[in-house]
């Protein structure tokens, strides 16, 4: 029963040696890309695919990041955090696709509750972001006592340049308003047309 | 007779009104109806694929430990700077062979070293030297600089399957309070025609 006893905390004992040495040996973040400027309408989303590998002998968690350039942007992770196994070489790279809203450049002038019959006006015609896309490794800083814990990411380039579109302004929802009062007086018309045919 | 004739026209003016106005939203609306804007959506400007990887040894993953110190006013060493061969650091990044850009390294500090009582060891005493190769001496004492709280550029243009050496040292200043001091130091590495920011 004793050396049951030992096994058992032997085993545990590797275990929690095997999560620690784990958490201290994560390897290194590789991407891998091959578009480095986006031209987008403002306030409208666009989607890059990066590519994550890790060539390296043990496996990784890499979360992809945009800088703090971009942080008038409102970013969609379609993954947190990609699992990467060891020795994922860069021709088997993982996509990992990344999609952004830009932000709005363009001036509204509306008539109509600050949303409806709206003109849109160019103060600037393009706004450029310039900044990075970052891959981290994701893991908790290793550091037990004093010093300096460390991370390492690696990063590529990234523009993004947002377009103002100037619009006319927009009478669709009185047109629509017509339509509707023309639709009802009309059918109003066919109705009483026929309630006369027939009496 | 004369009432049916005028509601007639007065159906025929309604219809119109309602063929003119839809063809007015279509026509407003054109653009988002069929996706032809005036100027295009989005453009992609492609180069020549590029990817890099690194790796940090495993002492630098396990963090830049100064050890315990008793004097203060000196400069002490990290734990590893003179531990390898040949009096060589352990500190090092390896830029993977599997890149097929060089690759500049970007390093920076979280801030001050501090304890949990909010003492603190500032960031202008932490300083740092790299090189491609490491021996007694290399990286140089006295290349050594400060770790600033923005990216700024280290090792530069270091080639695929080659190393990035380091040593880091710290100034304890006269009168620091007793405490563990953490910050935390990050690396990232950019192709070289990239710059930190």
């Amino acid at each position: 029963m004793k050396k049951i006893n030992l096994n058992s905390r032997k085993v545990g004992l590797i275990f929690v040696m095997l999560i620690m040495f784990s958490s201290f040996v994560l390897a290194g973040p590789g991407v891998k890309w091959s578009r480095e400027s986006a031209l987008v309408e403002g306030g409208s989303k666009d989607c890059m695919t990066y590519s994550v590998y890790n060539p390296w002998p043990r496996d990784s968690f890499f979360k992809i990041s945009l800088s703090e350039d971009f942080e008038d942007f409102k970013i969609f992770n379609k993954i947190d955090e990609q699992f990467v196994p060891q020795n994922t070489m860069s021709v088997d790279a993982i996509p990992v696709e990344f999609c952004f809203k830009t932000p709005k450049i363009c001036e509204y002038d509306c008539w109509l509750f600050d949303k409806f019959i709206c003109e849109q006006n160019c103060p600037e015609e393009r706004k450029e972001f310039t900044g990075k896309v970052v891959v981290n490794e994701v893991s908790d800083p290793a550091l037990s006592g004093g010093g300096s814990a460390t991370r390492m990411s690696v990063s590529a380039p990234l523009t993004v340049r947002v377009d103002c579109v100037p619009r006319s302004r927009n009478y669709s929802l009185i047109y629509i308003f017509v339509v509707l009062i023309a639709t009802v007086l009309l059918v109003i018309n066919l109705v009483k047309n026929k309630k006369n045919k027939s009496g | 007779m004369v009432e049916k004739k005028s509601l007639s026209w007065y159906n025929f003016i309604l219809v119109a009104v309602i063929i003119i106005s839809v063809g007015l939203i279509v026509f407003q609306n054109i653009d988002s109806i069929t996706g032809h804007a005036t100027t295009g959506s989005t453009e992609s400007s492609v180069t020549i694929t590029q990817y890099l990887s690194i790796d940090m040894s495993g002492n630098l993953t396990g963090g830049i430990s100064f050890g315990s110190q008793g004097g203060l006013s000196t400069t002490v060493n990290a734990s590893e700077n003179h531990n390898g061969t040949s009096d060589s650091t352990l500190y090092f990044i390896n830029v993977s062979s599997d890149s097929n850009t060089n690759v500049d390294f970007c390093t920076k500090a979280s801030g001050d070293l501090s304890t949990a009582g909010a003492d603190i060891i500032t960031l202008a005493n932490e300083t740092y030297s790299n090189s491609t190769s490491s021996n007694s001496t290399s990286p140089i004492f006295g290349d050594k600089v400060v770790f600033t709280n923005a990216y700024v550029k280290t090792g530069q243009n270091i080639t695929k399957g080659t190393p990035n050496y380091y040593r880091f040292w710290l100034y304890l200043p006269p009168a620091t309070p007793t405490g563990t001091y953490n910050n935390t130091v990050y690396f990232e590495a950019v192709n070289t025609l990239s710059s930190c920011s």
